[in-house]
């Protein structure tokens, strides 16, 4: 073969070689591409694996944790969602829960899923007490406090006809009527009460701490906003007499504590309530010594003029005129003899007959207007 | 995206939104600001227990925002979605466990969703049933029973 021949030869080697060499580098790449990839696939199959394995694995696990095991918010929160009278049994479930459930966190927030707040208004409302209301109020203090607070914060009149032990939390209540509330029934704290004009416990068998509740105490609750009294007929439990303090009622427009057993004096105070128009002290036991004027005229003062006037007898002066007073006179007004101005007149109901105002009785008379 | 590593170290991919809807990892996300890549640990859940909360914020990922609560308007606990309902369809143990977590992540929903599915299973039943139902152990001397009992007077049925 020809030098050329050969010269083409190795150049075709040559470039053989270099498309091996190519081809080899190619390759060598491709490899490690290829062993890439797979290494990857591998490793997203080993992670996607190990996910499920977890997964399984979490669906296997069983936990032991318990209702016990609950933080004490939490226990609040699920009995919450329990009517109060179904909720309040559950307090026998263990100590853990009796202690929980008497926090007043559950109750404001048993109650705020179950009972409706009162829409807050003006004006006189009357009340018709609902399931809850009955429940409440035969419920111990704290749980009627939380009761009242919840429900009632927005009320300026309530009148109910049953008991009502504690209404203190109604600041705005400008009403209160508590009447025929039946054995059980006892005085609410009424100190906090601080926009009542209008207060009706009549008819009730109030009772308290103490077996007898002094007047005088219940006065001390008193706030001079009062308008209007009623404590008729509570002759089982109201005793004492009545204190000075009823003065400070500087607004008080009637006042009925008749069918007490209320004694002692009547106090001087009860002359400077100059708003007074109505005033029953019918069926006590008032007695005791009274200044030596007694100047009542021109009020609304009612009932019989009790027999124990005639305790007064160092009275010279008694003015009754222009009142509502009824009934006999009672023939004791004889031992006043020291009287020298004596006014009954201007009372429709009263029964002058009977009585004689003679001279030898009352030596000392000068004025006489019966 | 945020990450989240449970109690037993499994680590969560979640979207934010998703993440959001607890209270505590929003919060903590405020917090460290938008550019940390590091993982929020929650060393009081459990993986398990976290997979079951991400299907729950999952599900409810497009539920509108909730209405301003109304006052005058009672709720019951048995006002539960159906979905919800099927959700909470677990054992007691796990079932306590995502309450325990609900709390812990301040996610109300899923919270007064666990207590009122617990609400549910109590009412209607004696005391007796209910501490067998939750192996309650009744501590109370015989004494202090009846001073309950007593105490439980006003609310007795009539």
């Amino acid at each position: 073969p020809s030098l050329t021949n050969i010269f083409h030869l190795l150049t075709e080697i040559h470039s053989s070689i270099l498309t091996l060499r190519q081809d080899h580098i190619t390759l060598s790449t491709n490899q490690t591409r290829l062993e890439h990839t797979l290494l990857s696939k591998l490793d997203t199959h080993k992670n996607q694996i190990n996910s499920q394995i977890s997964k399984l694995q979490n669906h296997m696990r069983t936990f032991h944790t318990r209702i016990s095991d609950m933080p004490r918010d939490v226990v609040i929160e699920i009995i919450s969602w329990i009517h109060p009278q179904e909720a309040a049994q559950l307090r026998r479930l263990s100590r853990g829960f009796a202690e929980t459930l008497r926090t007043p966190e559950f109750t404001r927030l048993n109650l705020r899923r179950f009972v409706e707040r009162r829409r807050e208004g003006s004006g006189v409302q009357s009340l018709v007490p609902t399931e809850f209301d009955r429940l409440f109020l035969r419920a111990p203090a704290a749980f009627q406090e939380a009761y009242l607070v919840h429900g009632f914060s927005g009320m300026e009149v309530i009148s109910w006809r049953f008991q009502g032990e504690s209404v203190g939390g109604l600041k705005r209540l400008r009403s209160l009527e508590i009447s025929g509330a039946g054995e059980e029934g006892c005085i609410p704290p009424l100190s906090s009460l601080v926009n009542l004009t209008f207060l009706d416990l009549s008819r009730n068998l109030l009772s308290g701490p103490f077996p007898d509740v002094r007047i005088s105490f219940l006065f001390s609750m008193l706030l001079s906003n009062l308008k209007i009294l009623y404590l008729e007929h509570n002759s089982n439990l109201l005793t004492g007499g009545l204190p000075f303090t009823i003065g400070n009622l500087s607004n008080l427009i009637q006042m009925n504590v008749s069918e007490n057993r209320l004694s002692g004096c009547i106090p001087d105070t009860v002359g400077g309530l100059e708003s007074l128009a109505v005033l029953n002290l019918e069926g006590n036991r008032f007695s005791g010594s009274i200044p030596r004027g007694l100047e009542l005229s021109r009020n609304a003062l009612s009932g019989m003029i009790p027999p124990e006037i005639g305790n007064l007898v160092t009275l010279e002066e008694l003015f009754l005129n222009e009142n509502d007073f009824s009934g006999r006179l009672p023939s004791e007004l004889r031992n006043l003899v020291n009287l020298v101005v004596l006014r009954l007149s201007k009372n429709h109901g009263l029964k002058r007959f009977g009585l004689e105002f003679d001279r030898e009785t009352f030596l000392s008379l000068e004025e006489f207007d019966i | 995206m945020v990450k989240i590593t449970s109690s037993d170290n499994q680590e969560f991919t979640i979207s934010k939104e998703i993440a959001n809807q607890s209270v505590l990892i929003k919060n903590m996300l405020e917090d460290v600001g938008e550019s940390d890549d590091q993982p929020i640990p929650l060393p009081n859940v459990s993986g398990a227990i976290l997979q079951k909360v991400i299907e729950y914020a999952t599900m409810h990922k497009d539920d509108p925002p909730p209405a301003p609560e109304d006052e005058t308007k009672l709720k019951t606990s048995e006002d539960i979605e159906e979905r919800d309902k099927e959700f909470m369809q677990l054992d007691q143990g796990t079932m306590f466990e995502i309450i325990l977590a609900a709390n812990y992540l301040d996610m109300k929903n899923l919270l007064d969703l666990g207590c009122k599915t617990v609400a549910n299973m109590i009412k209607g039943k004696s005391v007796e049933e209910v501490r067998k139902l939750f192996n309650i152990v009744n501590d109370f001397t015989p004494e202090e029973e009846e001073q309950i009992r007593k105490e439980n007077e006003w609310c007795e049925d009539r």
